[in-house]
């Protein structure tokens, strides 16, 4: 039998009254856990990836022994989970590009990664991004599993680092099966001028772990983050987001849309850090929850920390069941409010698919939609029998 | 009269506030022929209040257990930092020498001239229904209007009225709403608590105009825990205000003060406070409601003083269609850290809350706005609104807000928006280009961004909520 490892993650950059449960997170992990090869499918003349540090460019090795100190959404324990066991830092980067005299513009460096867990299994993958000055980083990771997984263990963790001018945009699209447990976590550093962009589909895994940390460190940094989430019966939540201001006129948008369904649970933590110097900066968070079942809970804090006079912080939030003005519009062109609020939650994750360029990442998302979809009809038809 | 600053009476204008003028409150008086209990928190000082207070059986086991729930439980590991807090240094019992009276003139001179400067017998013959005293621990003064009186409205000290015809009711209602378990003070409240005032306005009566408790606190290093204990019954309605004030010294006081209020069925309760203790106190204060079917709680909250406040009023939407309203409004200006916001438990169908603050941080000011939204799975077609917003005065001071929300019903419309900013240039620049000065500009806009919450008090208190925030104001051009 494994041993467990308890990790505290996704902990609130201040704390609040214990009572609520919103404080931190405690996670069973196992020990033993080990890293799943994937190969990294690569476009562009700049971009490198290494499975084993020790392949590292000497260059980067500062990098590697500093990128614990990149802080991340769920928190230190992450750095050390698997390490033991041997999980290597996997690294994707790109180099600067040489002959940029007279080029028009940047070209993006892609990479494609693909996660296919087996069933049963415990894995923890950690990477580590960086994208050189001026360049561009576009990175797709897909995670799934069998379709009836009835078990199962991912970690993966990603670093990040852009440096001036440089931009890195990930996009991770889970869609583990129900038995998986999962922890997607991510931490990222944007110097001057630099942007993240991180987008994620959370479809899958019965228990999720996701947290999220930028830190932005230069003048003109900025973190845009993209989250759609579906929880369905069963199936429990707990994401923790962190934008960090540090930067003169740094920005940072955050946007959550998810659907819940009965019995499922969701927490979700994000917060905006305007520390003192970081004047002229604006962060941003909009989220917005679909309820359609009974039996839910739904826990959300949004906090905004601010040691800057000069800055601009909003959130807002909006929470509920599907607007009364769009049922009646549906159900007058005879469409069952069932069927509606399906659609209407199908649509939701939908707006946030589109964003994905590949097409056969999105072919994938559907596909796992529509598997899930036809679950539930067949659930359905079972309670009407 | 404030008194003038040493630049003033240079005949400059002041460009830094060294501190903020509260020379309306901080005056003291000296400790003359007062009865006090040691410093500390033992068992032999609990039981020593208790028959100084002549206790029945009861109240004296319940502060005992209280007692026991206060050192079983941990300090908070959240809000802001109590260390400068030594419970071993604080007196918890100030007995002032004089027995409560129903006429100022009985009151002695000292204490007396105390309430008068800060207004309370001049507010009671103008616009109040009923006014207690609170001067230390023990009411000083208790009166209430002879045609409110025969209405049937009680409003007495709650010592008195344990030992007459409403005991039993106070021993229904007392802390049953806000427990000793619930945190380390509500326990360290049960246990030493004394003075504040029992409320009960029978079936259907509305009481037009409202009464007012007012505490003030002056032995140094003392504590204050007084409790109001309010009960509106079904179809009554009521506004009651409470004020708070002490002056300033160099060691730490406390007050955990304990508020709860019953709202019945239909029934209106508006609760209103300035609170305005000086800058050497921790203010740990619970209050608590609890809201039956139809009925209404409004809360009306300015914090504008103390060295740290953790203060959250409750409310608890018990019966259908119950609801609340939140507006308050803090200031946290030079050494102070203010952590304040609301609770509302929604636990019935088409209940509705809605939470509206501000905040406002200078000179290195720490204000937090922390709050919480429960709906529970029983609350069907329930709706919840909270909206803060915070204002940076400069960049040496601090502004979080902490908002939490848990959702349990599908069928609920649950709404917030938090804003954090500064006083926009623009908005100066066009009131200068009026003739306006900078620093008029400044409070001006400030005044306007606190003019919510001004509203919603009775004329006199809305006006001196503007003049502190003039006061807070005067000199902030650096």
């Amino acid at each position: 039998m494994r041993k467990e490892i308890q990790m505290t993650v996704n902990r609130l950059p201040v704390r609040t009254w214990n009572h609520l449960g919103m404080n931190e997170s405690q996670v069973l992990g196992e020990e033993g856990a080990k890293p799943f090869s994937s190969e990294a499918r690569l476009e562009g003349e700049n971009v490198f990836w290494t499975l084993h540090a020790a392949a590292l460019p000497v260059n980067r090795e500062a990098w590697k022994q500093n990128w614990t100190n990149i802080a991340s959404g769920m928190g230190a324990d992450m750095n050390a989970f698997g390490k033991a066991d041997g999980s290597d830092i996997a690294m994707l980067y790109t180099e600067a590009e040489k002959d940029k005299e007279g080029q028009e513009e940047t070209k993006i460096q892609k990479a494609e990664l693909s996660f296919a867990y087996e069933d049963g299994g415990c894995y923890a993958n950690r990477l580590y991004l960086h994208a050189a000055e001026e360049t561009q980083l576009d990175v797709t990771i897909v995670l799934k599993s069998g379709e009836r997984s009835n078990k199962g263990f991912a970690s993966l963790q990603i670093k990040a680092y852009a440096e001036r001018n440089a931009q890195i945009r990930i996009r991770t699209v889970q869609l583990l099966g129900k038995g998986f447990c999962c922890l997607n976590d991510f931490g990222g550093v944007c110097e001057e001028n630099a942007k993240i962009e991180l987008l994620r589909l959370e479809l899958g895994a019965g228990t999720l772990y996701a947290g999220g940390e930028a830190t932005l460190q230069g003048q003109n940094s900025s973190f845009e983050a993209e989250i759609a989430y579906r929880a369905e019966a069963g199936q429990r939540l707990d994401m923790n987001y962190v934008a960090r201001h540090y930067g003169k006129k740094s920005q940072s948008q955050m946007n959550v849309s998810g659907v819940m369904e009965e019995n499922s649970f969701k927490l979700f933590r994000g917060t905006i850090d305007f520390v003192r110097g970081c004047g002229g900066s604006k962060g941003e968070e909009k989220e917005e929850v679909l309820l359609l079942g009974e039996e839910l809970v739904n826990q959300t804090i949004p906090l905004i920390l601010c040691g800057e006079e000069d800055v601009e912080g909003n959130h807002g939030a909006s929470m509920g069941r599907l607007d009364e003005a769009v049922l009646f519009y549906l159900s007058s062109r005879g469409i069952p409010e069932k069927e509606a609020e399906e659609m209407i939650a199908r649509a939701r994750i939908d707006a946030v698919c589109a964003k994905i360029p590949q097409e056969e990442v999105r072919e994938l998302v559907q596909d796992f939609l529509d598997r899930e979809d036809g679950r539930k009809g067949d659930r359905n038809a079972d309670e009407r029998l | 009269m404030r008194e003038k600053t040493t630049n003033e009476k240079a005949g400059r204008e002041k460009t830094q506030v060294e501190d903020i003028d509260r020379s309306l409150y901080d005056f003291r008086n000296e400790e003359k022929d007062v009865y006090k209990v040691e410093q500390g928190l033992t068992e032999e000082i609990v039981e020593q209040i208790s028959r100084e207070k002549n206790d029945p059986q009861w109240m004296q086991l319940f502060r005992l257990q209280s007692l026991k729930i206060y050192q079983s439980m941990e300090m908070p590991n959240w809000g802001p930092s109590i260390e400068g807090l030594d419970m071993e240094h604080i007196v918890t019992y100030v007995r002032p020498k004089t027995k409560m009276s129903a006429t100022w003139a009985e009151v002695p001179q000292d204490i007396k001239d105390t309430f008068e400067r800060l207004g309370i017998p001049k507010a009671e013959r103008e616009s109040l229904a009923g006014v207690g005293a609170q001067y230390d621990s023990e009411l000083v003064y208790h009166n209430v209007r002879a045609e409110v009186a025969a209405q049937g409205v009680v409003y007495t000290d709650l010592e008195s009225a344990m030992h007459g015809e409403y005991a039993d009711m106070i021993r229904r209602h007392f802390m049953h709403l806000v427990k000793p378990n619930d945190h380390k003070f509500a326990a360290l409240h049960g246990a030493v608590w004394s003075g504040g005032s029992f409320v009960y306005v029978p079936p259907g009566v509305s009481v037009t105009i409202p009464l007012q408790s007012y505490f003030r606190l002056n032995a140094p290093g003392a504590g204050q825990f007084e409790h109001t204990l309010i009960i509106v019954d079904e179809g009554a309605n009521l506004h009651f205000i409470e004020g708070c004030s002490a002056p300033k010294y160099n060691v730490a006081n406390l007050h955990a003060g304990c508020v709860e209020l019953f709202v019945g069925k239909n029934a209106k309760l508006r609760y209103s406070t300035i609170e305005n203790w000086s800058k050497n106190m921790y203010n740990l204060n619970t209050k608590r409601a609890v809201v039956e079917e139809g009925g209404s709680i409004e809360w009306v909250s300015g914090s504008f003083g103390s060295h740290v406040s953790y203060l959250y009023p409750m409310s608890i939407l018990k019966g259908r269609g119950a609801r609340m309203e939140f507006t308050g409004i803090t200031f946290a200006g030079k050494g102070q850290n203010l952590d304040t916001g609301a609770k509302v438990v929604h636990s019935a169908p088409e209940t509705s809350s809605y939470i509206n603050t501000k905040s406002i941080s200078k000179d290195g000011g720490i204000s937090t706005f922390r709050s919480s939204v429960t709906i529970g799975s029983q609350a069907a077609q329930s709706r919840a609104a909270v909206s803060c917003q915070s204002l940076m005065l400069d960049d040496i001071s601090r502004s979080d807000t902490i908002p939490a929300m848990d959702i349990r019903t599908r069928d609920a419309d649950v709404g917030h928006e938090a804003k954090i900013g500064r006083i926009s240039d623009d908005a100066v620049f066009y009131l200068m280009s009026r003739g306006i000065s900078e620093e008029d500009a400044r409070a001006m806009i400030v005044s306007g961004f606190a003019d919510n919450v001004s509203k919603e008090l009775p004329l006199e208190y809305a006006v001196e909520m503007n003049n502190l925030i003039q006061l807070e104001m005067k000199g902030s051009i650096g």
